[in-house]
């Protein structure tokens, strides 16, 4: 089998045991870019000099033997708003096509420091804002899984990436959704950690109080494993919350592959015995692509097999959500990316009469359309006479949706529902309506807004072959628990590999490059064979 | 009326949001952002339509809800006062479109002929 | 002409004396070369995020409570949102809605008497950096080391009512500063910025009139200049009727003049909202009162007890107690000593003197309390005589020498052996038959002249008293 259709786990395993280097599994992800990378468009920057050189530091020091970490030597990818010291770091946007971060983010500073090998910077909706990678001003990214469509976003450079097995591993954000849902997309497994969890130093801000950084992986695991090196308390980040054990907080390390591990040791059997699911009625609701529901409640019958009480219950205020999210996100956007104004770094206009001048059109050449929206947007809300009316509403809605998740989770331990109301939709289909492209963040808002940790994962593929995925949602700090419903559901599921990733599947590139269209559902996708 | 119909009729009835000229353009100052005729329009639109629908919002009663800031009620997170930090201007000065003598080189600010002038060497 | 009355509020911004930013670790320390006390905080950088210095905590509850401010239990941080390049994130992160104090006052004294001014709120926040202008490039130029540099703004009610009040209340502000060692509160280095918001209105009507915010005042003297040429450009507009705008003006004190500072692209909508970055700061009863118990004996409380504690006159008392360092100085020496107008008397007059003649400002004392306090004692014995001890008093000021070592070692020690005195007296006589003359003429003040003479002769260390004695007694019995 190739090397990049390993999980993590397994490459470091090999690795740890000599079986593999760190720079095979650096080359086969440089080879693998460069076979799909002119179509698919995953990466902004490739770091090919950097990344063998880090590949021959780290394998060093695992044969020296202070290297023995789950991840060491295992290539990662990075969403472009993670400064990166030395490597560009663009947000997918013009105003920063030339910008050198002077520091490293934190996140991505415990990846090194747990010898993992960051291969490049993944493309994404400019500064985080879209929910399918095109607004990215280095063009779109595509889907894996079927060309013709949008990976997602923002995150879907990541995604695409990891699905596309360009790399093992990635590190997305997600502010409304946007690790979650381009996890669905791209039929991948991506978490968003309770807010505070992964520090978000170095993360260039799209809304504040929202923005989580979190794994993208293959496989449940592999998210535990990327989650563990990322989660913990930095006091760089005011934010981040601290692992004393005092107020719900876990004591001492997350420790979240360990459990699995545990779990897995102690066998399967029934082993969601007693954990109580609810599934809001009101995420099945109009609007849900059929496909979608029917996988999506398929799952939940695997999870009552495997011992899960799971019921129905109705959830408030789901409607809520989006309009209260694009209020708080969009102010706090608009405020956030002042600091782009061509003095200190990034674009600057080459005409110019006066200081405001300059500002002006540095900013109206340096944002697109999107960027654009959303500022103006947030620059209204919370202007003289609006702030009450729009903020301060959005803030107390949050409030009350925080308050009805609170209610669930006292009858529930998860919540699950599907990640998007759609399979990823056709290239250029979603820009033409924002508000309907909004929409699609139905049911992922919500949880930025309560601060919940909540994860994605693949349920099935819709007949144009384009996977759909779920998400469980738990109460704050509850990511262990997400793990292992997720774990669960996974090792009774049939693994699919993505058929573009593949290189020894004869007549595989035909079919995937087939021009799109309804015709292209048949392209079934291959298992992954062990 | 099919559901489709339905929809298309809830798109036709006018906006209950016009935004105006005035306030595209004071958002733009605020914004510091400079429209096209033809983006002024596109903005307008786009403007108002996402207010009508944030205008949900107004089916909701908030009244007596404190606005919630933080998820959690995070207190007291202080760093001591002690220097650690070192010269970091050349990272400052790194990604300067235009610098000048160590510094940030911007247009004439505002208040500039009735400020006091400060000589800085041309050299 | 119309009586007017001048109603003026200030809002105070002193910069707090931390060793570092109010959110980041780099140096606070003035006058360094351009960008080199910077971070990717202070600059704004994409990512970086603010953590708040605790010690702005404390300085601002310790002015707080000082001017008997009410202290917020939760306090929260806001983003003031206006582009200028002296501002990297283009926001400025302050306190609106929760600040740290509130419902405060601070007493004054003008000639009318005493006064409270009510203080409406302190808040905290970050300074900007520096623009400078650059003539030959026609440009700015930025500098961040400035740049969040802490700050408290101290926003008075509209109590004031003259320049002669602004003055006592900025006064009363920086002594209470200083005594809590909070701040340096320099003018002219802008460790206090003093902006003034004036409206006039006619004696005797209730409602407020239209303010404007006057800016860029560096000195007492400019302060003053700015209130009366405001107050008079605001008397003619309305007697002229015209109506006054509400603006912010900056005040050019060499032109002696102020101009609106603002165009239409800075609309004053500072969007605040809440800062998501930064945890709220609760300051519960056990923080409160460890602040309390750290408090110094303020300005006021001094006075009152030196009153009563120490024989001065109210003039020393003052004069002592305008700065802690003086005060601190003068009450060690004292306990030491047990001479408190002595002491009062060495820091009045000859400390005073050798500041002002070096350029020095007077909570810069460089000498210990310990080295005053054996001087006051080498001169209460008789050790040495005042003209030795002010000679000691130098050395002490320049170099802080222990004045006993030094007398001991350069021989200063008054000579009280009759017999080396006498001789020397004898030979005085001898030598200024003139003087002999003249005294014995009837011209008592001549002796004078012979006793400076012996000194001179004695080089200073002779005990005047004796030296006087002698001589009438040599002078007499010829």
């Amino acid at each position: 089998m190739e090397l990049t259709a390993l999980t993590a786990a397994a490459l470091a395993e090999k690795i740890q045991k000599k079986e593999l280097t760190a720079k095979a599994a650096v080359q086969a992800c440089l080879q693998q870019m460069r076979r799909l990378e002119p179509e698919l468009n995953s990466f902004v920057t490739i770091d090919e000099k950097g990344a063998l050189a880090q590949a021959e530091e780290v394998q060093q020091k695992i044969d020296a033997g202070e290297l023995t970490g789950p991840l060491a030597g295992v290539p990662i990818a990075l969403k472009d708003n993670l400064c990166t010291e030395g490597l560009r770091t663009t947000c997918s946007s013009r105003m920063l096509e030339q910008f050198t971060p002077g520091y490293t983010a934190e996140a991505v500073r415990r990846l090194q420091k747990a010898g993992m090998i960051i291969l490049g910077k993944t493309n994404m909706d400019e500064f985080a804002m879209g929910s399918t990678t095109e607004t990215s001003y280095f063009g779109a990214t595509k889907n894996p899984w079927n060309l013709a469509h949008v990976p997602g976003g923002s995150s879907g450079g990541s995604c695409a990436a990891v699905a596309a097995e360009e790399c093992f591993l990635a590190l997305g954000s997600d502010t409304g959704g946007s690790i979650r849902q381009p996890s669905a997309f791209c039929g991948v497994t991506g978490i968003k950690p309770t807010y505070g969890t992964v520090s978000r130093y170095g993360l260039i801000a799209y809304g504040s109080s929202l923005d989580q950084i979190g794994p993208i992986a293959r496989d449940v695991m592999d998210c535990a494993l990327l989650l563990d090196v990322i989660a913990g308390w930095d006091a760089k980040d005011s934010t981040s919350i601290r692992q004393d054990g005092a107020g719900g907080m876990p004591p001492g390390g997350y420790g979240f592959a360990e459990a699995l591990r545990a779990e897995e040791a102690a066998g399967m059997v029934k082993c969601l015995q007693g954990l109580r699911i609810g599934i809001p009625r009101d995420y099945f609701g109009q609007g849900l692509d059929p496909e979608v529901k029917t996988s999506v409640l398929a799952a939940a019958q695997t999870l009552a097999c495997l011992g899960a009480e799971v019921e129905e219950f109705h959830l408030g205020l789901v409607d809520y959500a989006i309009p209260a999210y694009y209020v708080i996100a969009c102010a706090e956007a608009s405020s956030n990316l002042a600091r782009f104004d061509g003095v200190k770094y990034g674009h600057r206009a080459a005409a110019y009469e006066g200081l405001h001048q300059m500002y002006k059109r540095t900013r109206s050449e340096g944002f697109g359309p999107e960027v654009k929206r959303r500022i103006m947007l947030g620059a209204f809300v919370l202007s003289s006479g609006y702030y009450d009316a729009y903020y301060l509403k959005a803030l107390r809605t949050k409030a009350l949706i925080k308050q009805e998740f609170d209610k669930a989770f006292a009858r529930y331990d998860l919540l699950l529902g599907p990640t998007a109301p759609t399979t990823a939709p056709r290239l250029g289909e979603s820009l033409a309506d924002p508000i309907q492209m909004y929409l699609g963040d139905v049911y992922t808002v919500a949880v930025n807004l309560a601060g919940l940790p909540s994860m994605s994962l693949s349920c099935g593929i819709d007949p144009a072959g384009l996977p759909i995925g779920l998400q469980l949602i738990a109460d704050c700090f509850g990511e262990s628990r997400l793990l292992r419903a997720a774990y669960a559901l996974e090792q009774t599921r049939t693994e699919r590999r993505c058929p573009l990733a593949q290189t020894e599947q004869p007549g595989a590139e035909q079919t995937i490059f087939a021009p799109a269209g309804p015709s292209d559902a048949g392209s079934e996708p291959a298992e992954r064979s062990e | 009326m099919s559901q489709q119909e339905k929809e298309r009729n809830v798109q036709a009835v006018p906006p209950k949001h016009v935004i105006s000229d005035d306030t595209i353009e004071y958002v733009g100052i605020l914004a510091k952002l400079d429209l096209s005729e033809q983006e002024r329009e596109q903005a307008k639109e786009d403007m108002g339509r996402m207010l009508d629908y944030i205008d949900k919002l107004n089916a909701l009663n908030t009244k007596d809800v404190e606005p919630m800031t933080h998820i959690f009620p995070l207190e007291n997170v202080f760093r001591e006062d002690r220097i650690t930090n070192g010269d970091g201007r050349q990272a400052a000065l790194k990604n300067a479109p235009v610098q000048k003598n160590g510094s940030f080189q911007v247009p004439k600010t505002v208040d500039d002929d009735r400020a006091a002038r400060v000589k800085v060497s041309g050299q | 002409m119309k009586q007017y009355e001048t109603v003026i509020g200030l809002e105070v911004h002193v910069e707090l004396a931390t060793k570092t930013k109010i959110f980041c670790s780099c140096s606070t320390a003035f006058g360094g070369a351009p960008n080199t006390h910077t971070c990717p905080v202070c600059t704004g950088m994409p990512g970086s995020l603010p953590v708040l210095n605790r010690q702005v905590v404390e300085y601002a509850v310790a002015v707080g409570l000082a001017l008997n401010c009410s202290i917020a239990r939760c306090c929260k941080f806001d983003r003031k949102n206006y582009f200028y390049p002296d501002n990297p994130q283009n926001y400025q992160i302050s306190q609106l809605y929760l600040p740290i104090c509130r419902d405060g006052g601070v007493e004054i004294e003008t000639s009318a008497g005493p006064k409270v001014i009510g203080i409406h709120e302190i808040h905290m926040e970050e300074d900007a950096g520096k623009l400078t202008h650059d003539e030959w490039e026609d440009c700015s130029l930025v500098d961040y080391n400035r740049s969040g540099v802490p700050l408290i703004e101290i926003v008075s009610e509209p109590d004031l009512r003259s320049a002669e009040e602004v003055i006592a209340c900025l006064e009363q502000l920086r002594t209470t500063i200083r005594y809590l060692g909070a701040s340096d509160c320099k003018l002219q280095e802008g460790s206090m910025r003093a902006d003034v918001n004036l409206s006039v209105r006619e004696v005797g009507a209730k409602a407020y009139g239209t303010r404007t915010e006057m800016k860029n005042l560096n000195s007492f003297k400019a302060i003053v200049r700015a209130i009366e040429a405001e107050r008079q450009r605001q008397i003619e507009l309305l007697e002229e009727g015209k109506a006054i705008v509400q603006q912010t003006r900056r005040w050019d004190d060499n032109k002696e003049q102020s101009y609106p500072m603002r165009s239409k692209e800075d609309a004053q909508d500072y969007r605040y909202f809440p800062e998501p970055d930064l945890a709220c700061v609760a300051v519960d009863d056990a923080w409160l009162e460890r602040i309390k118990n750290r408090q110094p004996e303020l300005r006021a409380q001094k006075l009152a007890r030196y009153r009563t504690e120490y024989e001065i006159p109210e003039y020393d008392a003052r004069l002592l107690t305008a700065t802690k360092e003086m005060a601190d100085v003068f009450e060690a020496a004292s306990a030491l000593c047990g001479k408190p107008k002595k002491v009062s008397n060495w820091l009045m007059v000859e400390t005073m003197r050798l500041q002002k003649e070096r350029g020095m400002e007077p909570e810069e004392i460089p000498f210990s309390p310990e080295n005053l306090a054996k001087l006051v004692e080498l001169t209460e014995a008789g050790t040495i005589n005042s003209t030795v001890a002010k000679q000691v008093f130098e050395e002490m000021f320049s170099h802080d020498v222990d004045p006993q070592q030094y007398v001991a070692q350069k021989g200063l020690r008054t000579v009280s052996d009759e017999g080396a005195l006498a001789e020397c007296a004898r030979q005085v006589i001898a030598q200024n038959p003139k003087s002999v003359e003249d005294y014995r003429g009837g011209k008592q003040k001549a002796i004078g002249f012979l006793v400076g003479q012996t000194m001179k002769a004695m080089k200073g260390k002779a005990d005047p008293g004796i030296v006087n004695r002698l001589l009438k007694e040599f002078l007499e019995e010829e």
